[in-house]
């Protein structure tokens, strides 16, 4: 049998233990009815599994949409003016809009679509302890994803630090509910910081536009603004790569 | 990874799908949390970082047939009550790899292999589920369970090693 028949037959057998275990096992009388929060919560998540998803575990994803060729409203980068923009004239422009909705913002991308490998960044002025966890790394064609994690102690929580190509047909989103939004300058760039309002461990964002390189980056952490900041403004091109 | 996966869920079709399989099983899966953590929020926990793991393998999940497809989520739901139980508990428990094996040299037909696989211990379960279900790595595994690396090598080795060993002598094919 080969290693590829011996992975089919064990994930056969372990499906098979599962049904044998399930017909046999009496069911608990223990009566499950749910509270409150967890039927709020359930709720939450079938209008809107990702977003659900992505606020149990606090990753900042990205994602790949299709582009509606419509109008958009807008708002410019600094919150500031209000504006309409058609695909056309966006394209020529900008290389990205922001949609601001109720609950979340999304950066939606129309910069031309770049093709080779991704520029490999990283913090260098990481908290200490942290290093980059490999196994989550995550590499896509116009997306990168990196984990910090602490390697002394695993109550704290991780570092997460992404980029993505601000290429035409992707967009990325910003949840920013309890959230303030300050204006920051990273390292010469116009970028954000949702700052997350008091709630402990509850992770802050900071992002920022590298129009020169059609690069968009987020660093997402439980930290306060300056530490946001400093760790944003170490990000550099990793040349061992 | 993370990219391409929140592709699948954006459809309509596919978030009435996954409606459709919450509807249909969560009862089931609420039953069996609780069956294990006998506590009304650790069920609560274990059934929701179930859907959570759910939507992270939506495009696998979405293919599974009617048929296997509860077994699948009972797996992820009893392996998200173990992690919580292992938290929980201040002992941990021994675990009757030899006991349960003693009788590998009886295992003469499939249902026989079922049944020892079934008598293995939980976390044993548990990690080849995950492995050879959803692909994690030993170092994922180890994380999510609590052990280290190495321990996760090994019971997977083991397991991998009995099936060999059993389905070699008695010939039992994909």
């Amino acid at each position: 049998m080969t290693e590829q028949e011996l992975d089919i037959m064990m994930q056969r057998v372990l499906l098979d233990a599962i049904k044998f275990d399930y017909e046999k096992e009496k069911r608990t009388n223990i009566p499950f009815s749910g509270t409150e929060k967890y039927h709020k919560s359930i709720i939450s998540m079938l209008e809107d599994p990702l977003r659900w998803e992505r606020k149990k575990s606090g990753w900042t994803r990205k994602r790949t949409l299709q582009l509606v060729a419509t109008f958009f409203l807008v708002f410019s980068l600094s919150l500031g003016g209000l504006m309409v923009v058609s695909p056309t004239v966006r394209a020529a422009f900008i290389q990205w809009v922001m949609e601001l909705y109720e609950t979340h913002i999304t950066y939606r991308y129309t910069g031309d679509v770049i093709n080779g490998m991704m520029p490999q960044y990283e913090i260098t002025k990481l908290p200490e302890g942290y290093t980059e966890c490999k196994e989550e790394r995550i590499e896509g064609t116009n997306y990168v994803g990196i984990v910090y994690r602490s390697e002394t102690d695993d109550n704290v929580s991780p570092i997460f630090f992404d980029y993505i190509y601000m290429q035409q047909g992707s967009a990325s989103d910003q949840d920013i509910e309890n959230k303030t939004i300050l204006d920051v300058v990273v390292n010469g760039m116009e970028g954000q910081i949702y700052l997350s309002n008091g709630l402990e461990k509850a992770d802050s964002t900071i992002t920022w536009i590298d129009v020169e390189n059609n690069l968009q980056f987020s660093v997402d952490a439980v930290a306060n603004e300056n530490d946001l900041l400093r760790m944003a403004e170490s990000v550099s091109l990793n040349n061992k790569n | 990874m993370l990219t391409f996966f929140l592709a699948v869920l954006e459809s309509d079709e596919d978030r009435q799908k996954f409606s459709l399989i919450y509807e249909q099983y969560h009862c089931r899966l609420e039953n069996v949390a609780m069956g294990i953590l006998e506590e009304q929020k650790d069920a609560e926990d274990a059934v929701q970082n179930a859907f959570v793991q759910v939507i992270r393998h939506f495009k696998k999940i979405s293919k599974i047939s009617c048929e296997e497809l509860l077994f699948w989520l009972i797996s992820i739901v009893k392996n998200e009550a173990l992690i919580i139980l292992r938290k929980k508990r201040r002992v941990v428990q021994l675990e009757d790899w030899e006991g349960a094996v003693k009788t590998v040299s009886d295992v003469i037909s499939y249902s026989e292999l079922v049944d020892l696989f079934s008598r293995l211990p939980d976390t044993y379960r548990a990690i080849l589920e995950m492995k050879y279900f959803w692909g994690y790595t030993d170092k994922e595994i180890a994380k999510k369970l609590g052990f280290s690396e190495t321990a996760v090598s090994t019971r997977a080795s083991r397991g991998r090693t009995l099936l060999r060993e059993i389905v070699e002598k008695e010939g039992f094919c994909t």
